[in-house]
């Protein structure tokens, strides 16, 4: 034993937690090292300080302080994405098996290198396709495109795409959220009354004949598209909105 | 000849950029009432940009309309048109009318935005496609909606109802009942004093300053909710978010109950309150005594509800 192995061992050596035999081979090396043993005595020097100490008492909310703050981070958490979860459980998979997933990755290197030195020679072979890339005679083919804005709808070329892309957009963050919160009902709807979950169903099934005739209506509308027509559908999916929030936010269906 | 040449060529180049630039034109116009009458509602639907009205002293409308387009005969073809109606509203609307050829018109390059100064006095109802409506100074309430855009309301009394599908909402000083409904974009809340404040709110955050308002109800599918004010006596307040944190601090110490539900979170409350601590996460509390407590109702599903003094 050496005096680093003593240093690696002074904790569990004092805690009585090492074997018998390396505790053992730890004493020897004490008896012929004066400094490992120093160092030794240090340790049970402190040990037994920190235990003759009286208990501390910790403030009376610092439990509820302790309690608030891990149910934010629960919170938080919890309001995390999906992408999320799956990246944690990828994770503990690769805790769980590191070899198979080792073994996989480095194969799945390997064909990327392949694939990249067969690219690469490919490109040798073929000049013209690098050539064209840094010519200066291509020019982009619609020089008039609109300065990005992240909004989809101003990558189309016409004005009547244009308005039909935002009256999808529209209709589709309606219905998403009408989507959104019937999935909410459904988990919740549970625990009401009988009568009370009846009520609420005629109510939903009146809102969505009356946007199932709106939109037969504006089937037949002949293009181009005129965003006035959607005001009657767009005040039928507010009340169906109002209608399902009050269900399940406000508790009360 | 080489100079005649040169000339032509420049004629060419500036002629080239002036057609590739947008035509804008600036039109004006100002309706007087007939006399012994008064403009009483304003009715304005503008599909093709922005609204914004303010409030006058006069009881006249002005409108400076703002005309955007990618060449004049699509600048033609872009009308606003004011119909003053003497036992009714006046109702000014804009219009892309169909043209003779069948020439697409390029994206984004057509726009109408309004500026109106408006009486005082006028009920406002409004309504855009893709833009923002913005109103000031208005006495008799209003009646906004946009599919695509934010709505801004300042120094507006009378009860105001506004709706958007993707944008935020903004009042300040607003003086009477609020109805605000946003399927996603926030609600922002300064200095509102009233009888009734309603929100629905899908997705985004609510927040609420300097609210003296006997009646709220405000609910957020996915979003925060952090609202100050007083309390009133009487008062209802329900405050939900299925998917968020509920914070609420309040000004005056008067008589109050509560009733919290956080069924995954955590309820804090003020020392000065009773509280009792039920299953499911529901929380009561009262404080004070009288008649007619103020009545809090506060709920979230995944969140933590706090209610504070300040």
């Amino acid at each position: 034993m050496r005096c680093a192995d003593v240093e690696r061992l002074v904790t569990e050596y004092v805690d009585g937690d090492l074997d018998e035999r390396r505790s053992s081979a730890l004493r020897g090396h004490l008896r012929v090292c004066a400094a490992c043993a120093a160092r030794v005595e240090d340790e049970v020097a402190v040990r037994e300080t920190a235990g003759s100490l009286a208990p501390l008492e910790p403030p009376s909310d610092m439990w509820s302080a302790i309690d608030a703050k891990l149910a934010e981070a629960e919170i938080a958490d919890a309001r995390r994405s999906r992408i999320w979860l799956w990246w944690q459980r990828a994770l503990d998979g690769v805790r769980r098996h590191p070899l198979p997933v080792g073994l996989c990755g480095a194969a799945a290197c390997a064909v990327i290198a392949v694939w990249l030195v067969r690219g690469g020679e490919q490109s040798a072979t073929h000049p013209h396709h690098q050539l064209a890339e840094v010519s200066p005679e291509v020019k982009p083919s619609t020089p008039s495109a609109p300065v990005e804005s992240g909004d989809p709808c101003d990558t189309v070329a016409t004005h009547d795409e244009q308005t039909l892309c935002q009256m999808q957009a529209a209709d589709r963050r309606y219905l998403d959220a009408i989507a959104e919160l019937t999935q909410v009902i459904a988990e919740e709807r549970a625990g009401w009354p009988a009568a009370q979950a009846a009520r609420f169903d005629a109510a939903v099934a009146e809102l969505d004949r009356a946007a199932g005739d709106e939109l037969k209506r504006l089937a037949v509308v002949p293009p181009p598209p005129a965003v006035a027509g959607r005001d009657p559908l767009y005040s039928i999916y507010q009340k169906k909105i109002d209608l399902l929030s009050r269900a399940a936010v406000g508790g009360s269906p | 000849m080489r100079r005649l040449g040169l000339a032509v060529l420049l004629l060419a180049a500036v002629a080239g950029s002036a057609a590739a630039d947008p035509v804008v034109e600036r039109d004006v116009v100002e309706l007087s009432p007939v006399k012994g009458q008064h403009i009483g509602k304003l009715d304005i639907d503008n599909r093709l940009g922005d609204v914004r009205i303010e409030g006058d002293d006069r009881d006249v409308i002005s409108i400076i309309a703002v005309k955007r387009a990618p060449d004049s005969e699509t600048l033609e073809r872009l009308k606003v048109s004011l119909v003053p109606d003497p036992s009714g509203p006046v109702t000014i609307s804009t219009a892309l009318l169909a043209g003779k050829e069948a020439r697409p018109i390029p994206a984004g390059s057509v726009r109408i935005d309004l500026i109106i100064k408006a009486p005082r006095s006028a009920a406002v109802e409004a309504r855009v496609w893709k833009g923002r409506i913005a109103i000031k100074g208005l006495d008799a309430g209003a009646e906004l909606t946009a599919v695509d855009g934010d709505i801004d309301v300042e120094q507006v009394s009378g009860a105001v109802s506004t709706e958007t599908n993707h944008g935020s909402h903004t009042f300040a000083q607003v003086f009477g009942a609020i109805d605000a409904h946003a399927t996603e974009g926030d609600l922002d809340l300064d200095v509102v004093r009233g009888d009734r404040l309603a929100a629905v709110v899908h997705e985004g955050h609510v927040v609420g300053r300097r609210l003296r308002v006997k009646d709220i109800s405000i609910r957020v599918t996915r979003g925060d909710v952090d609202i100050a004010g007083e309390a009133l006596v009487g008062g209802h307040y329900q405050i939900a978010s299925y998917w968020g944190n509920v914070q609420v601090r309040l000004a005056r110490k008067i008589p109050m109950r509560i009733h919290a539900q956080a069924r995954v979170g955590l309820v804090t409350l003020p020392t000065r309150f009773r509280r009792h601590d039920l299953d499911g996460g529901i929380v009561t509390g009262d404080t004070g005594t009288g008649h007619s407590p103020a009545d809090l109702d506060l709920r979230t599903r995944v969140g933590i509800i706090t209610v504070a003094d300040f």
